[in-house]
């Protein structure tokens, strides 16, 4: 009888850690754009997170591993990963992250944005004959398709050069180092979104700079850092202890001392560390802390409208669906980061009107 | 890049910078702090102020350096382009695949057969002969060996491959045509690639051994194929491009992969597969359906010495001997002469695939009708009659793991990635090879699975069930294989 007992306490006792384990992944899988080194690391608040194992020491304890995933494909072979299950946090810029909704991958956004695009450089030829950005109508301009470039791109087009971005131009979809090659070659006549370093190596000139100062309409990127809602259901717990280490990361970049490592990362993929600082934006609290916001909201709203007046989508949706801030507005209030960031907030309220509120 | 250029010009500069500093008074040059844009001085980890790295001035030592590296770097390159480097005029990527494999037969002599094989081990070359920066209509070229059963290698895959029109976005329609050996476009298990099929064997009308089945569709032949396609549906958000319409014609000799035609007609085939018009995300992605048509006219040569038995009747008594029977020969035994006939083959297929990672389906059905011989006993000669025969495929199989995603695979990686998957599937086959004559058809349920446990290995193991018209059930087929190559 004390056997059986013996048997049947053995057993609760196994199906209790069976219970327990299923309230924990394995591994949480983190999908994340690469860089045209292909190499297997990022900057900004997730490249701190990486290089510091701040995720891995979180989930140390519950034996979750953390798998990084860096696509070189960017945007579009996130999309790809996330509808065929291999990614639950994923992050992308404005058009890939909203062409995937749009189209009905289960996704929510789960960390606000700076929705700001950074600093973006048109380059040409060191010794094309393009002077000025007008003289772009009818010339050879390459980005890759499908990615925060795409609508940035047809954005300047519209706004600043006053064309048709995808008619009026002839435009070739590469990734980033096939990019340089076909400038280099003179296959193309521009990139747009370049980097500085086609500048340093004396193959490239800038010929212009798109900034959301400079372009309101043209240099929001409101990407977006989400989880399947699958993993959402299953593992709500896990969501939340991963948005509060983001913003706790995000908080510590915050403060000016965090920045000579930021900037170490932002050389990882080979840029140099001149252009790394160069490409920062006046004030990266601003452009980058992870807000939930009208400004971000906004920013969403107005790159879907974009994206179905410029046909790079076919369905509008509404934000509010899209979005889900439980995680992020109760870590948001423990972490008291309404009072440390409250400058930037209204910073923000008050840039609301370049918006078109 | 090109060392014999790059580096004896990159080592005169930083001889000329040496020299120059060495002859100049050294100065001390005006060192700038690195400012961020807000004009705040940029520091490292350990706080200390950093400087605008293009103003400082190397050292003697740090050029010394940089030259004795460089020096070294293109020692080291002289030395492997000249020894160890094969060389080629233009860009090549070699592939190779080996399978080795057990096979065993039941009830199949002796008494059991089983052996284990190398079916085959293939080796393939393929780059540009021509590349296109600005538009992609790239010139490709293809050579392949293959060696079946270790048979001596022959030629397979062997064509020149242009792209009529421009390849630099996936919006574009695409228009290709290639010249040389290569499989015809006829149906989908036919031309099938690996993620295609994933049974060992293919299915029976492409393998049975019956007097006809119809393996020439998945051989190659030597002619032109020109396909296209139009109406791409594209979702740039997955990169991802669907044409609504494609389609295939082909000429070939239609006298098999590595002979001369031996008669005035060719070998025609036509294709055309017609898909929805969705997104990546849609449920209906993969799904196509599609028609072929395949005729060829050839000469049907028929043995002469054929031994034509004398006709016997069998006659009954009448009267007293009605319960008696007369065996009477009406004929004698004939010898036909050697002969050939005009014979022409068609072949109609219709297929059904839907390829949506995990779940695949494929099925399809071929109808073919060819000319046969046959021996007259009125006329004393060989005519012809129309052979007619049927045959359908139906699988089902599960592609579950990151390595079926193309994307996924060109992840920034450091280590060599690659999942432990498994690919179950299971098929369904038959064949009636002649639907007019009491000719066995043939059926085979193959379940099986596939293990990739590296990135161009898999193991594979089929089960395979087959029944024959009029024969015991009991030819069951166990393969396992080994495919890999690199």
């Amino acid at each position: 009888m004390n056997s059986r007992i013996h048997r049947v306490l053995i057993a609760a006792a196994f199906l209790a850690i069976a219970v327990h384990a299923a309230d924990v992944p394995k591994v949480i899988r983190l999908g994340w754009v690469g860089n045209k080194n292909n190499l297997a690391s990022t900057g900004g608040i997730v490249g701190y997170a990486q290089e510091t194992q701040a995720w891995e020491k979180e989930f140390a304890k519950d034996g979750i591993r953390i798998e990084w995933n860096f696509f070189t494909g960017t945007g579009p072979a996130i999309n790809e990963a996330v509808a065929n299950g291999e990614i639950d946090i994923a992050s992308s810029g404005d058009l890939p992250s909203s062409s995937g909704r749009s189209n009905g991958l289960p996704t929510r956004v789960i960390v606000g944005g700076g929705a700001d695009g950074g600093k973006r450089y048109i380059l040409v030829a060191i010794n094309s004959t393009i002077r000025r950005p007008a003289d772009l109508k009818g010339k050879r301009v390459t980005f890759q398709k499908g990615t925060y470039a795409h609508l940035a791109w047809d954005r300047y087009a519209r706004d600043v050069l006053h064309i048709d971005g995808e008619k009026d131009v002839k435009i070739y979809s590469l990734i980033g180092g096939d990019q340089d090659v076909a400038l280099a070659s003179g296959s193309v006549d521009a990139i747009y979104g370049g980097g500085l370093d086609d500048v340093d190596r004396g193959i490239a000139r800038i010929l212009d700079s798109v900034t959301v100062d400079r372009y309101p309409t043209v240099g929001l990127n409101a990407g977006s850092t989400y989880a399947t809602q699958k993993f959402i259901d299953k593992y709500p717990d896990i969501v939340y202890r991963w948005v509060k280490v983001y913003l706790q990361i995000a908080d510590k970049i915050d403060r000016n001392d965090q920045k000579p490592l930021l900037r170490r990362l932002g050389t990882k993929d080979g840029t140099s560390l001149k252009n790394v600082i160069a490409a920062e934006p006046p004030d990266s609290r601003y452009g980058y802390l992870p807000i939930f916001d009208d400004y971000y909201r906004l920013s969403v709203e107005k790159a879907i409208k974009d994206e179905v007046s410029l046909k790079l989508i076919r369905h509008p949706y509404p934000v509010a669906d899209w979005w889900d801030r439980r995680f992020y507005d109760k870590a948001f209030a423990e972490l008291g980061l309404a009072e440390k960031w409250k400058d930037v907030l209204a910073e923000r309220a008050a840039k609301l009107e370049t918006l078109g509120k | 890049m090109n060392y014999g250029v790059f580096l004896p010009r990159l080592i005169l500069l930083a001889g000329l910078a040496l020299s120059s500093g060495l002859r100049a008074q050294p100065t001390v040059p005006a060192v700038d702090a690195l400012t961020d844009s807000s004009g705040n001085r940029v520091t490292d980890t350990s706080g200390t102020p950093l400087t605008d790295s293009s103003k400082v001035l190397a050292t003697q030592a740090d050029v010394l350096g940089a030259i004795g590296q460089i020096v070294n770097v293109d020692n080291y390159y002289s030395r492997a382009l000249q020894f160890t480097t094969a060389q080629t005029n233009r860009p090549l990527t070699m592939s190779a695949t080996i399978q080795t494999r057990y096979t065993y037969i039941q009830d199949q002599p002796p008494p059991n057969f089983n052996t284990f094989s190398m079916p085959l081990a293939s080796l393939t070359f393929q780059g540009l002969l021509y590349k296109d920066f600005q538009e992609s209509k790239n010139l490709q070229y293809s050579l392949g060996f293959n060696s079946v059963n270790g048979a001596a290698p022959t030629p397979a895959d062997a064509y020149i491959l242009y792209n009529v029109l421009s390849t630099a976005d996936i919006a574009n329609p695409s228009l290709t045509i290639a010249v040389g050996q290569q499989k015809k476009p006829f149906g989908v298990e036919p031309q099938s690639t690996d993620a295609q099929q994933p049974s060992i064997n293919s299915s029976l009308y492409l393998t049975a051994s019956t007097p006809f089945n119809l393996s020439d569709l998945s051989a190659r032949d030597i002619g032109i194929v020109v396909r296209a396609d139009g109406l791409a549906s594209v979702d740039y958000g997955y990169n991802f491009r669907q044409p609504v319409i494609s389609g295939a014609a082909a000429i070939f000799n239609g006298a098999g992969a590595n002979t001369l035609d031996n008669n005035e007609s060719k070998e025609y085939t036509f294709r055309i597969q017609l898909a929805p018009p969705v997104d990546y995300y849609n449920i209906l992605r993969g799904l196509a359906v599609g028609a072929s048509y395949d005729r060829n006219d050839r000469f049907l040569a028929i043995s002469g010495g054929t031994t034509v038995p004398a006709t016997t009747i069998t006659v009954k008594g009448t009267g007293k001997d009605s319960t008696k029977t007369y065996a009477i020969t009406t004929a004698a035994a004939k010898t036909a002469a050697p002969d050939t006939l005009q014979a022409t083959r068609q072949r109609f297929g219709a297929d059904l695939s839907y390829i949506r990672t995990p779940i695949n389906f494929t099925a399809e059905f071929v109808y073919a009708t060819q000319d046969s011989a046959y021996w007259s006993a009125s006329t004393r000669s060989f005519g012809s009659y129309q052979r007619r025969s049927v045959a359908s495929s139906a699988a089902l199989f599960l592609n579950e793991g990151e390595q079926y995603l193309l994307q996924t695979r060109n992840e920034s990686r450091l280590d060599d990635w690659w999942p432990f998957t498994w690919q179950p599937f299971i098929r369904f086959d038959e064949i009636n090879p002649d639907i007019d004559q009491p000719t066995p058809w043939q059926v085979a349920i193959t379940p099986g699975v596939n293990i990739f446990f590296a990135r161009t290995t898999k193991f594979q193991f089929d089960y395979s069930w087959r029944k024959s018209e009029g024969q015991p059930a009991k030819n069951a087929q166990y393969l396992a294989q080994f495919q890999y190559g690199f």
